[in-house]
């Protein structure tokens, strides 16, 4: 089923010429920004993002319709800013990205503290165009940037009895305000499989839409895991940690029976609350209808094997 | 105390505004957000909750000499929020599952919260339908007691807003206690 529906869509939908160009949304940009020093729009925080240069454009189909700049920054769960969708645009340009850096330890060959920008300029940087899909029901279409997480974690040796790596947001109250409430036990942390980091769909964004990410998006570097609901993407990391346990995770932390570990996109295993079999593509009109939603959001070619013979009723 | 006229006036003006603003956010003329329906939905789900609170503040604030005439607006703010609670329910229907009989079926036996805001619409229901001045006069007592309904379909609004939510509950428990509180001062009353 899954298969004619996402058939159909390619063919009368998503064709590659439907990404916008490099250079069209660099004008659209300069037009949005001299529309804003006009007073026609209202301003919001993007934080200091700056252009990417030299990143390889994204070559394959678009998984659907692009979503504009406006909706991928304005409607963000960052909870470190605020819980509703609109917060993290409005108020985290507390948040201070430089400089920054990233601690990695734990079962690797090379634990030590690395500073981002010489990260970034060790790894060649490319498009990748993929669906993110809300535990909440919605979707959008996001053209990231950065570099595949396997490739940047082999860098540092992880040892062989590594079965998994933790993640962990920035714990600072003074930049991330949200977290002097308790909503989640801070700070904001996140896990995968060796396995599933070590997949080549797995990958770490440092930008969006040809320029370095908003703060409301993560920044200046976070996980983009897109066959599972967004909340695993963690954002805003500074710590990486490979380890032979089932790494803690924060949603999994604060209701088991409704966040698992895995947290796989699955049309068939409801929410308790919600059911997951459609979702809201978001940018569309009040009366666009929700679209059913495909297992592993559509990326089941590519990453339903690390799940054989795992009861993904039971690991959801 | 503001005339009457005036006073309905008013509520019927600050009532008709959420309507004014979804409108215009439909058709684009105002930033509803990337996600309209979700933002339709929440909007005429709290503005019929919060007209429902507003009519039950309405007997207590008749106590106060400055309030006494607000109770004139009971039927005006009551046939409103069951407009939004009836508009709510059909972009539910209608717009966010697109009558897919199967997910609503679904979402009936597997989502209390579902169930929670049909009995809350189920119980004001009858007070809309015996709103206008001749059923009161006719059903006398038994209208008194029909309408005793909109104390459970503001307890059953409010959980199915406290079930609904992600994480942070305290906004809907605000409301729950707000409701607990009026129904506290409203037996204090009844027995000085």
């Amino acid at each position: 089923m899954s298969k004619t529906w996402s058939q159909k869509l390619k063919i009368k939908q998503f064709k590659d010429f439907e990404v916008t160009p490099e250079d069209l949304f660099k004008n659209r940009r300069a037009l949005l920004k001299s529309a804003v020093a006009l007073g026609l729009l209202p301003s919001r925080s993007y934080g200091h993002v700056t252009d990417i240069e030299g990143y390889r454009p994204w070559d394959q189909e678009s998984p659907g319709i692009l979503n504009s700049y406006e909706d991928i920054t304005n409607y963000n769960n960052f909870y470190e800013f605020g819980l509703d969708k609109a917060d993290p645009a409005r108020y985290s340009h507390t948040l201070e990205t430089h400089p920054w850096q990233v601690e990695i330890s734990g079962l690797t060959n090379k634990p030590g503290v690395y500073d981002l920008e010489e990260i970034i300029q060790s790894m060649q940087l490319e498009e990748r165009v993929y669906k993110l899909r809300c535990v909440e029901a919605w979707s959008m279409i996001v053209p990231w940037i950065g570099f595949s997480l396997g490739s940047f974690l082999n860098q540092f040796e992880p040892q062989t009895n590594a079965t998994f790596v933790q993640f962990f947001t920035l714990y600072d109250t003074d930049m991330m305000p949200g977290q002097r409430s308790r909503v989640l036990d801070w700070p904001y942390r996140e896990g995968l499989t060796m396995e599933e980091a070590m997949n080549p769909l797995s990958f770490l964004a440092t930008g969006l839409y040809g320029k370095t990410l908003p703060n409301q998006n993560g920044a200046p570097i976070r996980l983009v895991v897109p066959w599972k609901y967004g909340f695993k993407s963690i954002k805003s990391i500074v710590k990486i940690v490979f380890t032979d346990q089932k790494p803690l995770t924060s949603w999994n932390q604060a209701n088991a029976r409704e966040y698992g570990f895995y947290s796989n996109v699955n049309p068939n295993v409801s929410h308790p609350r919600w059911s997951q079999a459609y979702e809201r593509v978001l940018g569309q009109g009040f009366f666009t209808p929700r679209v059913p939603t495909e297992m592993f959001n559509g990326y089941g070619e590519q990453v339903a094997h690390l799940y054989d013979g795992l009861d993904l009723q039971i690991n959801y | 105390m503001l005339p009457i006229k005036l006073l309905k006036w008013i509520a019927f003006i600050l009532s008709s505004l959420p309507l004014l603003i979804l409108i215009l956010g439909i058709i684009n003329f105002i930033n509803l957000g990337p996600n309209i329906v979700e933002a339709v939905l929440h909007r005429t789900g709290n503005t019929s909750l919060n007209l429902l609170m507003i009519v039950l503040l309405l007997p207590l604030m008749a106590k106060h000499s400055l309030f006494r005439n607000f109770i004139i607006l009971s039927r005006m703010l009551g046939l409103f929020s069951f407009f939004y609670a009836a508009l709510h329910l059909c972009v539910y229907l209608f717009i966010d599952r697109n009558m897919s009989i199967l997910s609503i079926q679904d979402d009936f036996i597997s989502r209390p919260y579902i169930l929670a805001g049909m009995i809350a619409f189920l119980s004001i229901t009858p007070l809309a339908l015996t709103s206008f001045r001749r059923a009161q006069i006719r059903l006398k007592e038994l209208w008194k007691k029909i309408h005793q309904l909109v104390y459970l379909g503001t307890a059953s609004g409010i959980i199915h807003y406290i079930w609904q939510m992600k994480i942070d509950l305290s906004l809907p428990m605000l409301y729950l206690v707000g409701f607990l509180i009026i129904l506290e001062l409203k037996k204090g009353f009844r027995a000085t």
